[in-house]
């Protein structure tokens, strides 16, 4: 029995694609109002199968959660005594003022701000180069090589990287400091700034996942133009920055939000290090914050700090995405 | 594809020092996996392999009545539960959205994404304190149930789903009488392949790699995944020094198998990135 | 009064563990019992698996938590807001008042012998009252009185006499960077261990905490504490004192390559060293603790701790039982000293023969004769409500000093400053 294609989604341009957006549907336009009812009927009934697993967790480990720290965030401690304890009291929105004023948190966003222009800056754009060296020859041995050597760090949990690259940067403990100073090199890991010796755990660790994101926006470009290019006689280089790199634009959007984000909840590398390291507070990020507060009973005063954070995240990515992307979001 | 002379050494250069980069400090784990903790702190060198690799995995497969193979065990639960379940969730949902219309789409996908720039702290503990609530602080379902919920892995799904699975067979199926959600399993799930590994294998890493909620919600060190037990011996060197040696052997078995699953499930990821799972 | 609690028979008891006391209005159970105990470090579980097979009445389950101010801390007290506190954990001294601040923990006490109690030594029960005369929030397991340890070897080889006043510390601290300006005298624990530093304030009569009426008195930087820092400052300024991560792989090689000489230390660092340092057995000694005055008689402590029972526990007369047996069973402190260098807090089993034998890592030396002076002269200090916040605000505060390079006496202000707001925001009434 014919069914006239009354439901199916629009089929949507996913960002930065070079394909067309494919031939338009019916829609909606079934004669007989009764065959179409069912139809929807069918449909919503399959959507909410599809939806409600997802939704329901969704619901109750996402959303829930949220609006319990929201709440959580207007209350705070108040103590009668030396050695009572304390309760909970109706504060509003003193708890984010407080916040704000908090040398600390002010501390701490200057700590990932500078992160954030630094190390992070700099993992997408060694992603980005390291991802163009390798597709100049993608089928050489050497690039697939590469590509699992560049990767193979993500695999390695941050705890367990952090702690790698402390024993790496001590002295006493340091084969590369040794190498060094063998030819002379005077080298103290320890001796950068702190931004650094956390920035390059997380280098070290993230690049990969900017080279597989740059790599599938790569694999994306149509070889047909990057051969009339080669004909032409435009070198590597000038494919790279006048055809590749243009067409990237949206991967780079990408990868530059996907950083931020993980910069601005920076949390594992910084508190694995600090085992091995003297350099970094216990409220060195806005994520240790939030955690140093919570582990200090203060859990309004930690979820204040939470929601803050994800307000200043949620922001910051929108307005990036917003900002540099030319077609509309998937 | 002609050659350019120029271009290649400066390529080859700057691959191997990369390389290098990457790479070094893995094998550095390695070799300094076969020394004791005596031979590590008067020689951590790259290249001074020593002959204790066995002893010292024994050593740590005994320490506090081997707890270290069941904190691998419970990460292998964790990330690979956790992200099977994760990735049909998502999935369904992502298929949902692609190929359906209905009220509320484009607002449910942009709640969804907005999920992915809450950070973990946020979350984590009032999840705590919602789950000791009903009591279920401490439990395995305390880090697996909320591990599941990925709203990254929607979207890859979605983007996967938009490029792998055609509309033409959707509605084929569906004028052949075939139900939505039987058409989902038999056609869509199958149809996303490469996609599906890649999502699968990106959420493992995520749940295998995630520190903050198994920190806030166990406490009994034989629930802890492999990340979390490692971390509390590094908090305990004031205790045992040569812990630091059981740290660094166990640092190298928990990464090994999931390097080598990455490598040789390489074939399936970069399909799934072409198809445009990570579509950019 | 109900029948006492069936004392604690370990194997070997002493007579003193194997009296009974009267129970101080905690019921014993008449069915078996389960106990939940909380705690970190090796040796633990061990110890009440032996306690297990002797009472299978009172079977205790040990759980291993992160180290108290790194995590364990939180964890029990997310427990007792969550209503799954244990029985039974593991409070290091300085913490005793953050949960009994709170009203968590029990006064074990009256399930004790005067004899019993008398055991302990009396700083030690001073430690644990909490203000209140005779009162037990914890059972003292493990003290941790400090001394010097130093390498014996490298002082004889370059002619240093070994310091007794801080005067003359600094001094010595000169000489050994010029003998070997690869190496320094000590390492500056307080980076990451603010107890260090807090024992080394109060040997200088630092007093960070005291109460007034209904509120608090704060002064982390009195001018002791503040002299304290200057000295390591003008240590860590001159490259004379070392500035690394203690505990950390890095320190350890630097102790086994012989580039850090001294370590002022708590009783169990020997341990420590040991296990850090194995290669250099032998060579160290252990002398009592630099004093500010010449001829003080004064140490201090760092670390050390016992086992508090929770009020919300549903047996407290067990759990009493149990904590009473871990502090005070030669056996127990077989293993526990084996495993973590245990040194014991009772009069009884100060006197047992592992505290008596000459020593071949330390040269053959009697160093516990050194410990037990130094137990018997630790000075007061009271103990803020939330030790842990103190400090992670003292720790932090000397982070970001050596970041920034500024002093680590302007850090305590930071410090001070911190800890003020941090108590207000916990809802305590602070004055300064």
């Amino acid at each position: 029995m014919p069914h006239h294609t009354s439901s199916l989604a629009e089929p949507t341009t996913a960002v930065g694609s070079a394909s067309d957006p494919g031939p338009r549907r019916l829609r909606g336009d079934a004669p007989g109002a009764p065959r179409r009812s069912r139809r929807t009927r069918a449909d919503l009934r399959t959507v909410v199968v599809l939806t409600v697993p997802f939704l329901g967790m969704f619901a109750l480990f996402y959303v829930a959660p949220i609006a319990y720290a929201l709440w959580q965030s207007l209350f705070a401690l108040r103590r009668s005594g030396a050695y009572r304890p304390a309760e909970d009291v109706f504060v509003g929105l003193g708890n984010y003022a407080q916040v704000l004023a908090d040398p600390a948190f002010q501390q701490s966003l200057i700590n990932v701000g500078l992160y954030a222009i630094g190390p992070s800056t700099l993992t997408v754009l060694l992603g980005l180069v390291i991802a163009l060296v390798i597709d100049a020859r993608p089928n050489r041995i050497g690039a697939k090589l590469a590509r699992a050597a560049v990767f193979a760090p993500y695999a390695v949990p941050a705890v367990i990287g952090a702690t790698i690259w402390g024993f790496l940067y001590a002295p006493t403990t340091s084969p590369f400091v040794g190498a060094a100073a063998v030819i002379g090199w005077d080298v103290d890991p320890l001796s950068w700034p702190v931004v650094w010796q956390v920035g390059n755990i997380a280098l070290w660790t993230y690049v990969g996942f900017n080279v597989l994101i740059f790599a599938s926006g790569l694999a994306s470009i149509d070889p047909g133009m990057l051969e009339s290019a080669r004909i032409d006689g435009a070198t590597t280089l000038r494919i790279a920055w006048s055809i590749k790199l243009p067409l990237l634009r949206p991967s780079i959007v990408l990868s530059v939000v996907f950083n931020l984000i993980g910069t601005l909840q920076l949390f594992t590398e910084p508190v694995a290090l600090r085992t091995l390291s003297n350099e970094i507070s216990s409220v060195w990020t806005p994520n240790m914050l939030a955690y140093s507060e919570a582990a200090a009973n203060r859990y309004s005063y930690s979820a204040a700090v939470s929601t803050l954070l994800a307000v200043v995240t949620a922001v910051f990515s929108f307005a990036l995405l917003r900002a540099a992307t030319r077609s509309p979001k998937p | 594809m002609t050659t350019f002379r120029r271009a290649q050494p400066a390529n080859a250069t700057v691959l191997v020092l990369m390389c290098a980069y990457f790479v070094l400090p893995l094998w550095w784990l390695a070799v300094s996996a076969t020394k004791t903790q005596g031979e590590l702190v008067q020689d951590s060198g790259l290249f001074s392999i020593s002959d204790h690799f066995l002893s010292n995995v024994a050593d740590l497969l005994a320490r506090d009545s081997g707890v270290f193979g069941r904190w691998l065990v419970n990460s292998m639960l964790y990330a690979g539960i956790g992200a099977a379940i994760g990735t049909v969730l998502a999935a369904a949902v992502g298929y949902a959205l692609s190929k359906y219309r209905f009220p509320g789409r484009d607002a449910l996908f942009n709640v969804i994404l907005a999920g992915v720039l809450i950070p973990p702290a946020a979350l984590a503990l009032p999840l705590f304190l919602m789950f000791s609530r009903v009591g279920l602080t401490n439990t395995y379902w305390s880090v697996l149930l909320p591990s599941v919920v990925s709203p990254l892995a929607v979207y890859l799904a979605r983007v996967s789903i938009d490029a792998a699975v055609p509309d033409e067979v959707v509605e084929a199926a569906s004028v052949d009488g075939a139900g939505g959600v039987r058409t989902f399993v038999l056609i869509g799930l199958p149809m996303m392949g490469p996609g599906l590994v890649t999502i699968f294998l990106f959420q493992f890493v995520l749940i295998w790699n995630n520190f903050m909620l198994p920190l806030i919600m166990l406490n009994s060190s034989d629930l802890y995944p492999v990340t979390l037990g490692l971390y509390n011996w590094s908090g305990q060197f004031i205790q045992d020094p040569t812990l630091a040696t059981s740290v660094l052997v166990g640092a190298l078995i928990a990464v090994v198998p999931v390097i080598a699953g990455f490598l040789l499930l390489q074939r399936f990821w970069n399909t799934g990135l072409t198809q445009g799972a990570v579509k950019a | 009064m109900l029948a006492s609690c069936s004392s604690a028979q370990a194997p070997s008891a002493t007579s003193l563990a194997s009296e009974s006391a009267t129970a101080g209005g905690c019921s014993p159970s008449s069915t078996p019992v389960e106990l939940s105990y909380w705690s970190w470090g090796a040796g633990y579980a061990d110890a009440a698996k032996l306690w297990n097979s002797s009472h299978p009445d009172i079977q205790v389950t040990y759980s291993d938590i992160p180290v108290g101010n790194a995590g364990g801390y939180q964890k029990m007290f997310n427990a007792v807001k969550a209503g799954t506190a244990p029985d039974i954990g593991f409070l290091e001294f300085d913490n005793i008042a953050a949960f009994g601040s709170q009203d968590y923990l029990a006064d074990v006490s009256g399930s004790f012998t005067d004899a019993q109690k008398s055991d302990f030594v009396a700083p030690v029960k001073k430690a644990v009252s909490l203000g209140t005369d005779g009162a037990m929030f914890s059972v003292p397991i493990g003290g941790g009185p400090m001394a010097l340890i130093y390498r014996k070897d490298l002082f004889t080889k370059h002619g240093i006499d070994v310091p007794t006043t801080w005067t003359e510390f600094e001094a010595a601290a000169a000489k050994v960077h010029q003998a070997d300006p690869s190496a320094v005298l000590a390492n500056f624990d307080g980076y990451g261990n603010a107890n260090w530093f807090a024992g080394l304030a109060s040997q200088n009569k630092a007093q960070w905490f005291a109460t007034q009426g209904d509120g608090w008195k704060v002064s982390v930087n009195d001018s002791a504490s503040k002299a304290t820092a200057d000295l390591w400052q003008r240590m860590l300024d001159a490259g004379t004192a070392s500035d690394l991560a203690t505990f950390s792989p890095a320190w350890s090689s630097a102790l086994a390559k012989g580039k850090i000489w001294a370590w002022p230390t708590a009783v169990w660092g020997a341990g420590v060293i040991k296990g850090s340092a194995a290669d250099t057995s032998g060579k160290w000694a252990v002398a009592p603790l630099p004093t500010w005055a010449e001829g003080e008689q004064v140490s201090a402590t760092w670390g050390g701790g016992g086992l508090s029972v929770f009020k919300t526990s549903k047996h407290p007369c067990e759990a009493a039982q149990f904590a009473l047996w871990m502090a005070t069973s030669p056996d127990a402190l077989k293993i526990l000293n084996k495993a973590i260098g245990i040194y014991p807090t009772t009069n009884t089993l100060l006197a047992d023969p592992l505290f008596t034998q000459p020593d071949p890592f330390f040269g053959g030396q009697l160093i516990f004769d050194v410990f037990r002076s130094a137990s018997e002269v630790t000075p007061d200090f009271t103990w803020g409500p939330s030790m842990t916040d103190t400090y992670k605000a003292v720790t932090d505060a000397f982070t970001n000093a050596k970041t920034a390079k500024s002093s680590l006496s302007a850090a305590l202000d930071e410090a001070q400053t911190t800890v003020v707001s941090s108590m207000q925001k916990d809802g305590f009434t602070v004055s300064q």
